[in-house]
């Protein structure tokens, strides 16, 4: 069964259809919530959100159009849903320590930023939704999310340097 | 050597090669599923007329529960009647959870009339319902035949926040005075697109009914000023990105009242900036006659002492106390807030003669001049505290205003107006007062909120000035919106041509303060609201307070309809059905919605609607105080009702 097959299904209510593409993405979608989140509670509460709106939407898909960025627009949404019920939820680093000292930088780096932040890292550069998708789905203009893209990266960018300079300055000690 | 991420592309593929490096080791829970497959059993929103019935009978259950178990009533009656439809007990017991029961005081929402033959412990659990012979508790008629009876035996009191004594539930606080605007009409976008009124963030009319219900007095309808309702209620917006301007944004969802409409809601949050500038403050202090009944001087006392202790000592405090007159040896002319003069002076608060607004406000304004002709760097503050019951000299807001009138646009004197008092309350004085006089309007019902409202903290906020002249204008798109209605905003809706005026009456706005606007709208035919929509634009213009520059912001009104579960912000949806319930009941004099059973019924879908709330907001202090006055307003618009429509079936 194709997705595009198991969504007409779905809207015709068959539970099981929704099953298989629930099976085809849920990996990639936890892998994205994961990522947005660092947190297996957060992620999964919001892969459960995404997936029970897409659920009730299921009858607003439009025929023809992939199946995965639509989904993902779903997690999106719910991203920004949960970090309104949630807005102070402090989100540690993903993971353990990392061997990979360039990994273990990013990942420090990512920990830091907004939550808002990374999740539109993690969308864009992870989950690859376009800017005029992301626009679609967190109801902003094009522009905006260009420029939350690029403020996002900046802050990135900040605490890598912020970083690097404390490692040069703790060698040196 | 460490990595270059000197440019967006190259920190950009270093993202993506880290998040291809992390992602494979993560996996989704194999249980995933099976929980997801729980929560989308939720049952199907019932249609609208069903609702309605469903609604309108479980009216007899509400008022006879404890705080929190409106919720469950509702559920369990809807648990019945799906199955007298379905003939399946099975349904039952998917549909009423473990959870749900728990909540549910049953042996209260079971009433012995309901139970005539059926003992209440056997009906409290799951597994007994089952054994409840389904199709003798679930009939329509046994329904019908609760409701019938209920009638003749009068609902006790809502909820454990009532006051225990108190005056009949149906008693209007007497003296009170308000104005009834009517509300706005619905507009066909082909005649007319465009729509503009002065931004607000007063919310006292809310206060004003909270505080009536838990006294136990009726919510007067008249009072009720739906914009006041929506922005009592802190929506979590982001803030703005930029310091100086506001976070604008919109959302499309489903009306819960009528399928045919959806609601959008737009906000506008402004920034919290910091402004060191000195204040000049001018206390203006009623101590009529009227301020002796209950607690009111000990609230002004408590309130005027608080602002007091939260100015720094850059600031200035002046006070004015009147009565028929001024009382010239309790003035006090702007002074160091420490100073002896000022605490003696208003601790020296006590009632007694008429009530002089027009003297004490020409007073005050003319001390908060002098202070400002000295100290032109400050922004100057004229705080009215008073129970609005002007009844020597000018009495009426505008012929007040006019002989206190600050001609001085350029550094204008801000009119504060802090009500208090229940019963003889004047609320459209001390509201066109703060709306025309550069102010807001606060109102206190004891000297814990009042000490609160004005804590060091809350106070430097809201006397930042962060906007004057605060307004916004949504234009349409004909081709998407057939039409449209604002919800509230009677006396702040002004006509699109004055949108290009700085003018004095549009509202004044604190930094960090957020306004919200609902509209109901209608989409034309083939507009899907499950698409994301652009429905049109909105306009915001202000005049910053600190250079007289006029500025402007512009976003596209967008949205996309979830309908109005769980997929939406619950924050989003408390909105909405705030805005219905405030909306509706203030039309309950007119006989507008359908007249008083219309009303009726529409309060308790919103009360259904409201109960759906509790898992996510239950914890909320607002959204508990609203439930209760949800209970109360239901409770008004059904005694209204004509009793052939009490029946629950059909209107």
């Amino acid at each position: 069964m194709t997705d595009q097959q198991a969504v007409l299904r779905c809207q015709d209510g068959d539970r099981e259809a929704f099953h298989q593409l629930v099976e085809r993405y849920q990996d990639l979608l936890y892998r994205t919530a994961m990522l947005m989140t660092g947190s297996r509670a957060l992620a999964e509460e919001l892969v459960q959100g995404a997936l029970h709106s897409a659920w009730r939407g299921i009858h607003d898909f439009q025929h023809g159009c992939p199946v995965k960025p639509w989904l993902m627009r779903c997690l999106a949404r719910e991203g920004v849903s949960q970090r309104r019920r949630r807005p102070t939820a402090s989100i540690p680093p993903a993971g353990p320590g990392e061997e990979h000292p360039e990994r273990q930088d990013m990942r420090q780096a990512l920990a830091g930023l907004d939550a808002d932040q990374r999740h539109i890292l993690v969308l864009h550069y992870f989950a690859d939704l376009t800017v005029p998708q992301l626009a679609k789905a967190l109801d902003a203009r094009e522009d905006t999310v260009n420029t939350r893209l690029s403020r996002a990266l900046g802050h990135l960018r900040e605490r890598l340097e912020a970083q690097g300079a404390q490692e040069v300055a703790n060698d040196g000690s | 050597m460490a990595p270059n991420y000197s440019t967006d592309e190259s920190l950009g593929d270093a993202l993506r090669e880290y998040f291809a490096a992390e992602a494979p080791s993560l996996r989704a829970p194999t249980n995933l599923w099976d929980a997801l497959e729980d929560r989308l059993e939720e049952p199907r929103r019932m249609p609208r007329i069903r609702r309605k019935v469903l609604a309108a009978a479980s009216r007899y259950w509400f008022p006879t529960l404890a705080t929190g178990g409106a919720v469950a009533a509702g559920a369990v009656l809807a648990v019945w009647a799906t199955s007298a439809s379905l003939g399946e007990p099975q349904v039952v017991e998917k549909i009423v959870t473990q959870e749900v029961i728990k909540e549910v005081p049953f042996e209260r929402v079971v009433t012995r009339e309901v139970i005539k033959e059926v003992p209440v412990e056997t009906v409290v659990t799951k597994e007994v319902i089952k054994e409840v012979p389904v199709e003798r508790v679930v009939r329509r008629e046994v329904i019908k035949e609760v409701a019938v009876e209920k009638i003749v035996a009068a609902p006790s009191t809502g909820s454990s926040t009532a006051a225990q004594a108190g005056p009949a539930p149906t008693a209007r606080p007497p003296a009170t005075t308000f104005q009834d605007n009517r509300r706005q009409p619905v507009v066909a976008t082909a005649d007319d697109a465009v729509s503009t009124f002065s931004l607000d963030t007063d919310r006292t009319s809310y206060q004003l009914a909270l505080t009536w219900a838990q006294q136990g007095y009726d919510i007067e309808p008249d009072s009720v000023r739906a914009e006041e309702w929506i922005n009592a209620f802190n929506y979590q917006y982001a803030p703005p990105v930029d310091a100086w301007g506001f976070a604008i944004t919109s959302d499309l969802v489903a009306h819960p009242l009528d399928e045919r409409k959806h609601l959008v809601r737009i906000g506008f949050q402004a920034a919290e900036v910091a402004d060191d500038r000195p204040l000049n403050v001018t206390l203006v202090l009623d101590a009529s006659g009227s301020m002796g009944d209950g607690n009111r001087v000990d609230i002004a006392r408590a309130a005027a002492e608080t602002i007091r202790q939260s100015l720094r000592p850059q600031d200035r405090v002046a006070v004015v106390h009147f009565t028929t007159d001024v009382i010239r040896e309790l003035t006090v002319e702007h002074s160091q807030p420490d100073s002896d003069s000022v605490w003696r002076s208003i601790s020296r608060l006590s009632p007694h003669g008429s009530t002089n607004v027009q003297a004490g406000l020409n007073l005050g304004v003319q001390l908060a001049h002098e202070a400002r002709l000295e100290r032109p760097q400050a922004n100057n503050y004229v705080i009215l505290m008073s129970d609005g019951v002007a009844n020597v000299d000018a009495t009426n807001p505008f012929a007040i205003l006019e002989t206190a009138y600050d001609r001085d646009a350029g550094n204008p004197l801000r009119l504060i107006t802090v009500g208090v008092g229940i019963t003889n309350y004047n609320d459209v004085l001390l509201e066109q007062l703060a709306q025309h006089g550069n102010g807001w309007y606060r109102y206190l019902d004891d000297t814990g909120q009042a000490q609160a409202t004005f804590s060091r903290a809350n106070w430097l906020a809201l006397s930042t000035p962060f906007a004057d002249q605060t307004r916004a204008q949504v234009t349409w798109d004909s081709d998407v919106v057939k039409s449209w209605r604002i919800i509230g905003y009677e006396n702040r809706v002004t006509s699109d041509a004055s949108f290009a005026e700085d003018r004095k009456e549009f509202a004044e706005l604190p930094s960090g303060a957020a306004t919200t606007v609902f509209y109901e709208v209608e989409l034309h035919e083939g507009v899907r609201g499950g698409d994301d929509l652009t429905l049109g634009r909105v306009e915001l213009r202000w005049v910053v307070p600190d250079t007289g520059q006029s500025r402007s912001q512009q976003v596209e009104v967008t949205g996309r309809d979830l309908g109005f579960g769980s997929a939406v912000d619950p924050f989003l949806r408390l909105g909405g059905i705030v805005a219905l319930a405030a909306d509706r009941y203030s039309s309950l004099p007119r006989g507008a919605d359908g007249g008083p059973s219309g009303v009726s019924s529409d309060l308790a879908i919103l009360q259904e609607e409201l109960g759906a709330l509790h898992s996510p907001l239950g914890n909320l202090d607002a959204y508990r105080d609203f439930r209760f006055l949800l209970e109360r307003m239901a409770e008004r618009a059904y005694t209204e009702a004509p009793p052939e429509s009490r029946s629950g079936y059909s209107r």
